[in-house]
């Protein structure tokens, strides 16, 4: 084959294919220190170790929430973290089915000589970081590259440095047992349509499978995570139905079949909004070869956390605002969401211009 | 979209869909004057117009053949020539439900300082020839570019020529109406095994849609015509389980979902083998959004050409053959090929001719 068929090939596409199940998904609750920072402070919560520890167990211990996910995405500091109880999180996550992933990436930094492009860190001992990841118990990994829409951009260096960057990184976590979630986040920032989005979407995936192919990485050990395809942040808003029909337009255009699943990023949407996307998509009458999921974060965990607001008595009511999204995304998956579990917090736009995890 | 809407756009996805109807695929009867010249010698039969015509005539008039095909690849000459009773080719294959298309490249020439690597060309002139075409009645084009395996084959710049220059050719095409079929065949030549051609086709195919999204082609009005994945011509052969295998998931890596069809070209195998591949791989269980069928030549008429050996007397004779290979790529279209087509002559012959040349 042109893909390496190192020795964890089978376990590769095992582990993509559950993730895919349909009717499950990703939650994303990788966010950085530094990022889960601001989201404790909108609720005037410390940012201390306990309280992050507190705010994840509060999450991976909502009865039945389990359920409806395939995997979770940790943090480097999660991963290692323990219930108040004394149990790991990994093994909270094992036990009910959930495949337990690693964000690996380091964070963008500025390519020079360009209008504010970014390229993302983090090659260094990479290969040796993830093999400590897998011995904790990870099975898959995740690396957010990140373009934005403007006058000249994305231009042709930043697509192409973004591409083999993800290509890099995919391959080196193959060779060392973890699912490579390949992340190419086109911002919804900007005053664009939804056609330039769309154009600037199938460029950059086409980009990004070419290279995946000459960096010999097995797709069918692979998972997608994309923005949808949307207008921009500054223009009007559309239909859920236009948004799946453009969205699932360009990822047959782009996403071979032999990968197993897709699991859209939220990028600012509310947690309603997200969900009736997700589910306009899956509704859509047309092949889709890849199943069409969530990875969810910030859409997953707002209403969460606002009704925690870091308040031991106020778990009880987090974890089923938490449940009541996963159940809703979970229904996406399968074109089944009836809409209605979107509370006052639900609608909440999560839109940060120019986010950085 | 990324890619050009064309004004022709809704027309051409509806005869990329239609031409991969399950159950049908395209005679390719495209062959240059010079190659339907040495097809002719070898029944004896003179190159000249008449015969020329007199052959395509043959196919196109057999009866209840036309059923099994969605299209058919002509010639330049033979998008103009007529029946016997003066009717024009064009409007019997449009009366029985077949597209005419058009072969619109200009064979291939060496790339220097390449090991006999090359690339195809065509491209002068395309689009006012394309214009022509559409006029004449065809409604879909086949461009031929050639890659072959080797120690050092292909080369990275022969899989880039080779693929701009299919995705400029798919470009021009779309703007005149014609739903371009993208053809880069890694020719069967050598003594590689099937994996090696599994790692060039999906090298090829990667480079192929890349370069297809980087001239914005809608690949909704497109066809695929590639190689079966199979053991070189010098190796052992394998199964038709494992040809369907490895092409199969050469394909899942490569072909965007968005391409309607996949019509195989036959390389020098035998009728009969082209049709077992192509069966096996309609009843492999696995993610298949393209549908799977065939673009034969030498494959579906070379029986009939032994049968016919140019005489009117054998017409009955040569156009049963011919519909009983239309009909068994039908079958094998839909996986219900069950092997028991009767065997003209010649029909498990290989037709594999070294390094070979349209």
């Amino acid at each position: 084959m042109s893909a390496f068929v190192g020795k964890y090939a089978e376990e590769l596409i095992k582990n993509a294919k559950y993730i895919a199940t349909p009717g499950k998904g990703i939650l994303a609750a990788d966010e950085s220190t530094g990022t889960i920072g601001k989201r404790l402070s909108s609720i005037s919560v410390e940012n201390i170790e306990s309280n992050r520890q507190a705010l994840r167990e509060l999450l991976f211990t909502s009865p039945n929430a389990l359920s409806y996910l395939s995997g979770v995405i940790l943090f480097e500091e999660t991963l290692y973290q323990k219930t108040s109880d004394g149990k790991p999180f990994v093994e909270v996550l094992e036990d009910n089915n959930v495949i337990p992933g690693i964000k690996v990436d380091k964070g963008t930094v500025e390519i020079a000589g360009t209008n504010g492009e970014t390229t993302t860190q983090g090659f260094d001992s990479l290969g040796a970081r993830c093999q400590q990841y897998y011995k904790a118990g990870a099975r898959f990994a995740k690396w957010r590259a990140v373009l934005k829409i403007g006058p000249n951009e994305p231009s042709e260096l930043s697509i192409q440095q973004n591409a083999q960057g993800l290509a890099r990184y995919a391959i080196i976590c193959q060779e060392n047992g973890l699912v490579p979630i390949v992340e190419p986040e086109v911002l919804t920032d900007g005053p664009h349509d939804i056609q330039k989005c769309a154009a600037v979407t199938e460029t950059v995936l086409a980009a990004v499978y070419k290279a995946l192919n000459e960096h010999h990485v097995l797709l069918e050990g692979t998972l997608l995570k994309p923005n949808m395809v949307t207008p921009g942040s500054d223009s009007p808003k559309v239909a859920a139905e236009v948004i799946a029909q453009y969205t699932v337009t360009a990822l047959r255009r782009t996403v071979p079949p032999a990968v197993p699943g897709i699991v859209f990023l939220s990028g600012g949407q509310s947690e309603e909004e997200a969900t009736v996307n997700l589910d306009a998509m899956n509704k859509l009458d047309v092949l889709k070869p890849w199943t069409l999921s969530f990875s969810f974060g910030r859409a997953l965990q707002q209403s969460t956390l606002k009704t925690w607001a870091g308040k031991k008595e106020n778990v009880a009511k987090a974890q089923e605002a938490f449940l009541s999204r996963c159940k809703a995304n979970s229904e996406a998956t399968l074109g089944k969401y009836g809409g209605g579990s979107a509370g006052g917090l639900a609608s909440e736009s999560l839109y940060v211009k120019g986010y950085k995890y | 979209m990324s890619c050009f809407i064309s004004k022709y756009a809704d027309e051409l996805v509806k005869n990329a869909a239609y031409i991969g109807t399950p159950g049908k695929g395209i005679l390719a009867a495209d062959e240059s004057t010079g190659t339907i010249g040495k097809r002719l010698s070898s029944i004896n039969v003179e190159n000249v117009e008449e015969n020329r015509r007199a052959l395509r005539e043959l196919l196109f008039t057999t009866p209840g053949a036309l059923q099994y095909l969605s299209g058919v690849i002509l010639f330049e000459e033979t998008l103009y020539q007529k029946t016997a009773a003066g009717k024009p080719f064009v409007d019997l294959l449009n009366e029985g439900g077949v597209l005419p298309g058009i072969k619109v490249d200009k064979g291939t020439v060496e790339l220097n300082g390449t090991n006999g690597e090359t690339f195809t060309q065509g491209l002068d002139g395309l689009a006012q020839r394309c214009t022509k075409y559409y006029e004449a009645g065809a409604r879909f084009a086949k461009w031929r570019a050639v890659l072959k395996i080797g120690a050092n084959e292909p080369t990275e710049l022969a899989i880039q020529e080779n693929a701009n220059g299919l995705a400029m050719y798919a470009a021009i095409c779309q703007q005149c109406g014609l739903v371009p079929i993208v053809e880069p065949e890694i020719l069967v030549d050598g003594s590689h095994d099937i994996k090696k051609c599994a790692e060039v086709t999906e090298r090829v195919l990667a480079a192929c849609y890349k370069a297809l999204n980087d001239h914005h082609v809608m690949l909704e009005g497109t066809l695929l015509k590639p190689n079966m994945v199979t053991p070189g011509s010098e190796s052992p052969k394998v199964a038709p389980e494992v040809i369907a295998e490895y092409t199969v998931r050469a394909l899942q890596r490569t072909v965007p979902a968005a391409v309607p069809a996949i019509v195989f070209l036959s390389g020098g195998q035998s009728e009969e083998e082209a049709t077992l591949n192509l069966n096996a791989m309609n009843k492999l269980q696995t993610k298949k959004p393209w549908s799977l069928s065939f673009s034969f030549g030498r494959a579906l008429q070379q029986s009939t050409l032994k049968a016919w050996a140019g005489k009117e007397e054998n017409l009955k004779k040569a156009q049963d053959a011919f519909l009983v290979r239309c009909k068994a790529n039908s079958e094998a279209t839909l996986g219900t090929y069950k092997g028991d087509a009767k065997l003209g002559e010649g029909a498990a012959e290989s037709l594999h001719v070294s390094n070979y040349k349209y």
